[in-house]
């Protein structure tokens, strides 16, 4: 994998995350899409397993870096880890799950974009809501920001039907070589 | 024989950065605040594509304001744009007052002229050939020429009687040419926001000037050198207020209106004027009144 246009893409969909998500947001919820999301499972689904890991904590960490948490102080802090593990096990599951999909079917990465949303928003939501039990951080109603973001899930999961086709057709920027072709076989 | 100094495996980083993380996501507070401290610079790296997309953002969806938050938005900024000028006014009294107390104490007699009876009343209507607002009220009230009338619900001066009958009253608008003498005598205040409030002694900061009406609502100021006059004072949205003594004592320091421009004369480098609009609502259309009678008993009131 390209490592340079990876960072380009992840810069892209970082800016995208902290500037432009709200623009998309569903009324006055927060339910909003995400272009990060959709490059982790992107990355999972092409990359080889030694790089779409580490690529996806990358992505995390970022994730960690804008998402700040609130203290009874007003002092906001960061949570290093929660998405970069949500990521991990996300993208994990990708790469797991690729060899019995079509992976050029536009559905394919709409499915795992989706997915990839959804277990990284319940692992960073559960860490916080855990270490919430002894820290001093406080969040608030976990239920409804679980639903929230899996809303968010589904709505990522509608972007990629358009994001999915462009980032397939730049397999080649990302040096992607692996065979177009699944391991998965109809009988 | 297995070299000591290999790379540790893919699998080996992979775990070790994952314990990593599980430590630093589930340690409590106190142990990981410095990450927060990185914030900053991954927030750089970022801020130019973050920037770019915001404006994009701001520009596709506008921030939405119910109609209702609007107007009670509006009203509120009108409600505390009136307590802010009731108060300057006191706080401006209040420092009469004790100017007024130290005279006594030097023992300068008091001016009897100085009381003033309150009367409310309505406008009846307005004489357009001779430009005089009519409001119920006249001799048999008390009502004298000279009588001068302030919108009830601010501090707007609003004229002054020129002429009563038995019932009813004619009142000269401040924004009527015909106004005799045509030239007023003000002093110009800084602009009232809530640094008015944090630095009160900034509405003591004065500049005094001359107005004229003109046909179109508003009065124009007479050339004002604008070298070494306070900053801040002579610029739109600025308080002006009447000082002049060819005006009863109970019209002083009413509101004549706020600057609506600052304009440098061409002709007369280093001179400018100003242009003054009466806040409110248009004078001649002002529904409530009050009378201010010179000469009267302070408290009395209509």
């Amino acid at each position: 994998m390209n490592w340079i246009v990876f960072t380009i893409f992840a810069w892209i969909a970082m800016a995208f995350e902290t500037g432009f998500r709200d623009a998309l947001a569903l009324g006055s919820s927060s339910i909003s899409p995400s272009l990060a999301m959709i490059l982790v499972a992107y990355v999972a689904l092409w990359a080889p397993i030694r790089h779409a890991l580490p690529a996806a904590i990358v992505v995390g960490l970022l994730l960690d870096f804008g998402d700040l948490v609130r203290t009874p102080g007003a002092e906001p802090v960061v949570v290093l880890g929660r998405h970069a593990i949500g990521c991990l096990l996300a993208s994990y599951t990708v790469v797991t799950l690729r060899g019995m999909m079509f992976r050029r079917n536009v559905v394919t990465i709409v499915v795992l974009a989706g997915v990839t949303m959804a277990l990284t928003q319940i692992v960073a939501i559960a860490m916080l809501k855990f270490r919430s039990l002894y820290d001093v951080i406080i969040v608030d109603d976990a239920a409804a920001q679980l639903g929230s973001q899996l809303g968010s899930a589904i709505y990522t999961a509608a972007l990629a039907f358009i994001v999915g086709p462009l980032l397939n057709r730049m397999k080649w920027l990302f040096g992607f070589t692996g065979s177009a072709r699944s391991s998965f076989r109809m009988p | 024989m297995r070299n000591s100094r290999q790379s540790p495996s893919p699998a080996t980083l992979l775990g070790v950065t994952l314990l990593t993380l599980l430590v630093l996501a589930l340690a409590p507070t106190r142990f990981t605040r410095w990450v927060t401290s990185f914030r900053g610079p991954v927030e750089v790296a970022i801020a130019p594509g973050k920037v770019v997309l915001e404006k994009a953002s701001r520009v596709l969806r506008p921030p939405m304001v119910a109609p209702e938050v609007q107007r009670d938005e509006r009203e509120l900024r009108e409600q505390f744009d009136d307590l802010l000028r009731l108060h300057l006014q006191a706080a401006r009294e209040n420092r009469e007052l004790r100017e007024v107390i130290r005279s006594l104490q030097a023992g300068t007699p008091y001016p009897a002229s100085v009381g003033a009876r309150r009367l409310s009343t309505q406008r009846q209507g307005i004489n357009l050939s001779t430009g005089l607002v009519q409001v119920r009220g006249g001799s048999r009230d008390g009502v004298v020429p000279g009588t001068i009338a302030v919108a009830a619900s601010s501090q707007q001066l609003i004229g002054q009687v020129v002429a009563t009958d038995l019932a009813t009253s004619s009142i000269r608008l401040i924004t009527d040419p015909r106004m005799q003498p045509n030239l007023i005598g003000a002093i110009v205040t800084p602009p009232i926001d809530e640094d008015s409030l944090r630095e009160p002694d900034r509405s003591a900061v004065q500049v005094t000037v001359e107005l004229r009406a003109t046909d179109d609502g508003v009065l124009v100021s007479e050339p004002i050198g604008s070298v070494g006059k306070p900053e801040g004072v002579l610029v739109p949205g600025a308080v002006v207020l009447l000082r002049d003594p060819t005006w009863p004592d109970p019209a002083q320091f009413f509101t004549i209106g706020l600057v609506e421009t600052v304009e440098e004369l061409p002709r007369n480098p280093g001179f400018i004027r100003l242009t003054v609009r009466p806040t409110g609502p248009e004078l001649g259309r002002v529904g409530s009144m009050i009378l201010h009678i010179p000469g009267g008993d302070p408290e009395g009131s209509g």
